[in-house]
């Protein structure tokens, strides 16, 4: 309790009213307070100020950085663009020569600003390497940073060149034992050769990622039937066989070199028994040519929905009792069949809407009345091999420019083969064309498909291993792999000589 | 009352230069973000032709990891070496791009019709 004395002053000194005693110094103190109080309150309203300005001034410093990064990122690209081999490994930095082309400078790039920016390379294979651009900055204590842009780079621009195929040689082979009837076969991830058999395994695999020693893995895989054809998307590989409740099965390949009866996925019963014969697939969808058949519901072609576990869902067919299917080839929105049609063994169908299949037309070869046995699409040139007939050319060459059907002239041309011609196919130039014909002498036939006026012969090849059956060219090794009944061959072409034959 | 609200005004000001700055460092992490998921979206189309052009038979429809996202290539559309359409979407952080192409022919240069990012899909239906 305060006591009155000299050092406190008597305010309001009434009994009535209350007695407020003022203490000398109070004023200071609360000044002093609060000018503690104004300090913290500025102090806090300066560093909220100074730290949106440093955000905002490191945000920007950020958004430079990530250009720079990204900047010889692209300067790699355009270099890679001329010359994959210009991407050697290491740090660099980059900059625009004098004739305004991006080239490697030092072991980094300082720029304006203070920012540093090095570009680091990696190889995986030869045509393949890691990017990845690192920019830093130090522009006072709080403002530092980096940034790391990462990426990759293929060669996928390089030219695949085609070889000289007038100078061919054999350069692998292997034979199956045991009559086996090889009839079909599909090369996938580029390593592994699937091939049907009308008998023995029904199956074969064949490891081709060595060309000139094909080796045969997994023999004791056995189909169970005889197969017709394949089809193969992503790790699916879909036949078309011989057994009448399972005309199709789906298979799963992701694993070639384990591959068994329990990688079986799914299968489909065809109407009808054993009427598969050809397949092909797209993406997601599977289309089938079947056996003719007068019976009904029994149609000629299908076009399947693939599940990712491999279950097949029909979604259009189209019906006609004149034709089985021999074979299907792809080209964009258009299926063209080789048929047994008298009046069309060539013929196409719309197949833009899987359940809305729409046949477009055919093409009568009218000099014959021979089965189609095998098409192939390039470019604006049509192949249709047919059944060996006596006055005839077996193999016939269309043009469909400006349209899907073949509407001659110019053509059709013609060129001889030794047999049924069983199999077409062709480089990416439209040069060169590749068939096997279902005979030994002449098995493969290769003609120059650019030289209409006569479609000359540039190589064959008489085998010893059983009749022509199938053909595949790879276009990224350049290689030809030709199936006879009881063997597998690969063939490499002589030395480029940079123009069609 | 005049110190309450102007206490009020002060704070109001301190928080919106405060969330300020905070929008600022994150617009700088978003374009960031934005040019590495264009990256992504790239190395991925190349490693889509590359692989066609190896393995005609791949289809696409896989999911491709880095270390600071990821892309999604379709399935792709079409068969053989002519004719494929892609469509990859590609992810980092909060960022999303997609580009699709149409490849005219793999072989024996590759020969591109269309390349473009896009904000939705046409070449390829499922995607």
């Amino acid at each position: 309790m305060l006591k009155p004395s000299s050092q406190y002053i008597r305010a309001f000194g009434s009994r009535y009213f209350r007695t407020f005693y003022v203490r000398k110094g109070v004023l200071m103190v609360e000044a002093l307070l609060g000018i503690v109080i104004f300090g913290m309150f500025v102090t806090a309203i300066g560093i909220t100020l100074l730290y949106g300005q440093e955000g905002t001034i490191a945000s920007g410093d950020r958004v430079r950085a990530s250009y720079l990064s990204r900047q010889a990122i692209a300067a790699a690209r355009s270099m890679r663009d001329i010359s994959f081999a210009s991407l050697t490994p290491g740090k660099h930095g980059v900059a625009l020569d004098n004739a305004g082309q991006w080239v490697f400078s030092g072991s980094s790039v300082f720029h304006q600003g203070a920012f540093t920016t090095i570009l680091s390379i990696t190889t995986d294979t030869a045509n393949h390497v890691f990017l990845s651009g690192a920019t830093v900055w130090k522009h006072a204590l709080n403002r530092s940073g980096s940034v790391l842009i990462d990426a990759e780079l293929y060669d996928w621009r390089s030219e695949r060149t085609v070889g000289n195929w007038e100078s061919v040689s054999l350069e692998g082979s292997v034979s199956v034992s045991g009559s086996p009837q090889l009839y079909h076969m599909k090369l996938y991830s580029g390593s592994y050769l699937f091939v049907a058999a009308r008998s023995g395994n029904g199956l074969y695999i064949f490891d081709v990622t060595n060309t000139a020693s094909p080796q045969q893995i997994n023999t004791s895989f056995s189909l169970g039937v005889g197969a017709y054809k394949l089809a193969i998307a992503g790790s699916k590989l879909f036949i078309a066989t011989d057994d009448s409740n399972q005309e199709i099965r789906v298979y799963d390949i992701s694993n070639p070199a384990t591959f068994s009866a329990s990688n079986l996925l799914a299968t489909y019963n065809v109407q009808g028994s054993g009427r598969a014969r050809s397949l092909v697939a797209s993406g997601d969808r599977l289309y089938m040519g079947g056996y003719v058949s007068g019976s009904a519901g029994h149609d000629e072609f299908y076009a399947f929905s693939v599940a990712d576990n491999g279950t097949l869902t029909v979604l259009d067919s189209v019906n006609n009792d004149s034709a089985t299917i021999n074979s299907i080839f792809l080209s964009g929105t258009a299926a063209y069949l080789a048929s047994s049609m008298d009046t069309g063994e060539l013929r196409v169908i719309n197949v833009a809407s899987g359940t809305n299949l729409v046949e477009v037309g055919g093409y009568n070869v009218s000099d014959r009345t021979l089965d189609g046995m095998s098409v192939s699409l390039i470019d604006d040139n049509l192949l249709l091999g047919t059944e060996k007939g006596s006055s005839i050319s077996e193999l016939v060459l269309f043009d469909v420019e400006g349209g899907i059907l073949p509407s001659p002239p110019p053509g059709p041309w013609y060129k001889e083969g030794s047999g049924t011609v069983m199999s077409i196919t062709t480089d990416p130039r439209a040069c060169v064309a590749f068939f096997a014909t279902d005979s030994g002498k002449k098995a493969l036939q290769i003609i120059n498909m650019s030289n209409t006026s006569s479609l000359p012969e540039l190589y064959s090849y008489n085998s010893t291993f059983g009749k022509g059956r199938a053909v595949y060219y790879e276009p990224y090794r350049d290689r030809l792999f030709f199936v006879t009944e009881s063997a597998l061959l690969i063939f490499a072409p002589g030395t480029t000589t940079g123009t069609c034959p | 009352m005049s110190v309450l609200i102007i206490g009020a005004i002060a704070s109001a000001t301190a928080a919106s230069l405060l969330l300020l700055a905070w929008a600022a460092e994150q617009n700088g992490l978003s374009v960031q973000q934005a040019h590495q998921t264009q990256e992504y979206a790239l190395t991925c189309a190349e490693r889509t032709i590359e692989r066609l052009r190896r393995d005609v038979t791949y289809v696409g429809d896989e999911e491709i990891s880095f270390d600071n996202g990821s892309c999604n290539v379709s399935f792709i559309d079409g068969s053989g070496y002519t004719d494929r359409s892609v469509c990859i979407t590609a992810q980092s952080g909060n960022s999303t791009k997609r580009i699709e192409l149409y490849i005219e022919n793999l072989f024996p240069t590759v020969s591109i019709r269309s390349w473009e990012e896009v904000s939705e899909f046409s070449l390829c239906v499922d995607a």
